[in-house]
């Protein structure tokens, strides 16, 4: 494809979006729950959306269609198993929004840090998230290198996506905080879905005849792709080490368990997650059918993460078709970036800085968390730039370091026994074992990382609780008012 | 509420325990779109369709 023509849709959309950035500003008010809550005043639509662009990202055009490519079905598993966890943002949802509204929380850490009454807990989740989420920041990154490079053939080079992504995360980021990037991700999910949606017609219809000839055709020519374990990935062991992770994402990953403080009431908590779980469901169906389809009309490719631009490239679609989707993709990624900045920007503002020097003006720490945003950005891009694996398998290797939080955050909500020391251990044995694992390659039994991470991390988290003392009065007062406030909204 | 939290939590267990089993036993060997491909889109809906139940029950 014609590498103008690229620039030139980038471009338009670039201004589009900028300026949809711009009209946000309109009624921000200041502080620093404005600048990364919105206020706590988003309404039910545009949280749906930006609930869904935040979530699903580069993995899922990119690395999902290229996971299904090459491993089959078990992918179409691995992603609903994701979807299904939404049942844990029904648990915790009302939850995060209950005291997050009445202790005036920013970010999961502060609600974590501040539940087992220890500054650490908070500082150490936030390490935590920054040392996962930013390889999985670079893996967005890395998603629209390759995406602008395949499309032109080569003719726009890996880094000038690489950096273009950067540089759009970082000022959409930076304009309104969240209301900029609520904005932007709205646009950004609408322009998802239907491209998405459309290209699956075209091809579906086009070249297969419907979906009756594509599956014909798949179950002739590719019948293992229909099953688990499939053409390799997917044994159980590994299906169980993918999606332990996954399951858990919604209340693992802090850029969407963020997500949980901003609906002005539990009318829009509701709208959000309805919106979301038939976004993901649509967008699920269509990345794993993109990746079937690539599969039949281009069984012989060297890198999986290239199953969609190569979809996109083929001469039965359109140009102008594939240049949409592009711009699509190119908005899931950033959509994913921004949120991600946004949210590690305000627990280094709040957890890190606030957390040590607790007279630090407002103002100071909302000026440091947006010089937080570049910089950030900055050794995001650096990991893409290195090209550290696939985009799925460092997709679930940050998620399975994310999941390490997880007890914790059970805990906080269910169990008035839980410590701070038992919160910092779990976090830091299951942390340090998960990582080994990843980088060494080692599976023992052959589990996955997440699997004995998550063990590591449970069993740390209960044990050291039981012979450390628990902030019962906390415990007491924050549960206890949960329990009232759940009760009146009849939530579970 | 907790009564109807633990049937909640039963039944969400029960449709993950399917998750897992089903499609590595029963359907293993049938490499059609009604098998595993199927049978995952219909865990996926049923998980969806509890889900709106329970958020459908929240007040304001």
């Amino acid at each position: 494809m014609n590498s103008y023509y690229i620039l030139l849709v980038v471009a338009i959309y670039i201004a589009l979006a900028t300026w949809m950035a711009y009209m946000s500003r309109k009624g921000m008010g200041a502080g620093i729950t404005e600048y990364f809550l919105a206020n706590r005043r988003v309404g039910g639509f545009v949280a749906a959306l930006t609930y869904s662009a935040t979530t699903y990202s580069a993995f899922m055009m990119v690395g999902l269609a290229g996971l299904t490519y090459k491993h089959g079905v078990g992918a179409l598993g691995f992603e609903l198993t994701y979807l299904s966890g939404l049942v844990l943002a029904v648990f915790f949802g009302p939850r995060f929004w209950l005291v997050g509204k009445r202790y005036g929380y920013i970010s999961p850490a502060e609600l974590l840090g501040d539940r087992y009454q220890s500054r650490w807990v908070a500082v150490v989740t936030t390490l935590v998230c920054l040392i996962f989420l930013i390889p999985y920041a670079a893996v967005q990154l890395m998603g629209v290198g390759y995406l602008l490079g395949g499309l032109s053939a080569g003719a726009v080079p890996f880094w000038v996506g690489l950096i273009l992504a950067t540089l759009l995360a970082i000022v959409w980021a930076w304009i309104a905080g969240l209301r900029s990037v609520a904005w932007t991700d709205s646009l950004q999910a609408l322009i998802m879905l239907v491209t998405s949606v459309l290209v699956l017609l075209f091809v579906i219809y086009r070249y297969f005849g419907g979906f009756g000839g594509f599956f014909v055709t798949l179950e002739t020519d590719y019948p293992q792709w229909l099953t688990v374990p499939g053409p390799g990935l997917f044994n159980l062991k590994a299906y169980i080490g993918l999606t332990l992770p996954w399951f858990f994402f919604c209340i693992s990953n802090p850029q969407v368990s963020q997500r949980l403080f901003i609906p002005k009431s539990m009318s829009a908590m509701r709208r959000m997650l309805g919106g979301f779980l038939i976004f993901g469901f649509i967008y699920t169906l269509v990345s794993v059918m993109w990746g079937f389809s690539t599969k039949v009309l281009s069984p012989g490719l060297a890198r999986a993460d290239l199953a969609t631009p190569t979809l996109l490239s083929q001469p039965f679609i359109p140009d102008i078709l594939a240049l949409i989707v592009m711009v699509g993709i190119l908005g899931a990624a950033i959509s994913t970036i921004d949120s991600i900045l946004l949210t590690l920007s305000s627990m280094f503002a709040r957890d890190l800085y606030r957390g040590f020097r607790p007279r630090a003006s407002e103002e100071t720490e909302l000026r440091l968390g947006k010089w937080v945003i570049p910089v950030i950005s900055i050794v995001a891009m650096i990991f893409g730039y290195l090209r550290l694996g696939p985009i799925a398998t460092l997709s679930v290797a940050a998620s399975a370091g994310l999941l390490m939080t997880v007890p914790a955050i059970f805990g906080a909500f269910f169990w008035k026994r839980g410590t701070a020391a038992g919160a910092i251990c779990s976090m830091i044995f299951g942390g340090v074992v998960t990582g080994f694992l990843q980088f060494s390659g080692i599976r023992p039994l052959g589990h996955w990382p997440a699997v004995w991470g998550g063990l590591v991390c449970l069993v740390a988290f209960i044990v050291i609780s039981l012979v450390t003392r628990p902030p019962t009065e906390k415990a007491e007062e924050f549960l206890g008012y949960l329990k009232e406030g759940l009760k009146e909204r009849n939530a579970l | 509420m907790k009564g109807k939290r633990w049937g909640w939590i039963t039944w969400f267990g029960f449709l993950l325990l399917l998750d897992y089993t089903v499609p590595y036993t029963l359907l293993s060997g049938v490499s059609k779109f009604h098998g595993a491909f199927l049978f995952w889109n219909l865990f996926a809906i049923a998980a969806i369709v509890s889900i709106f139940v329970l958020l459908w029950k929240w007040r304001d």
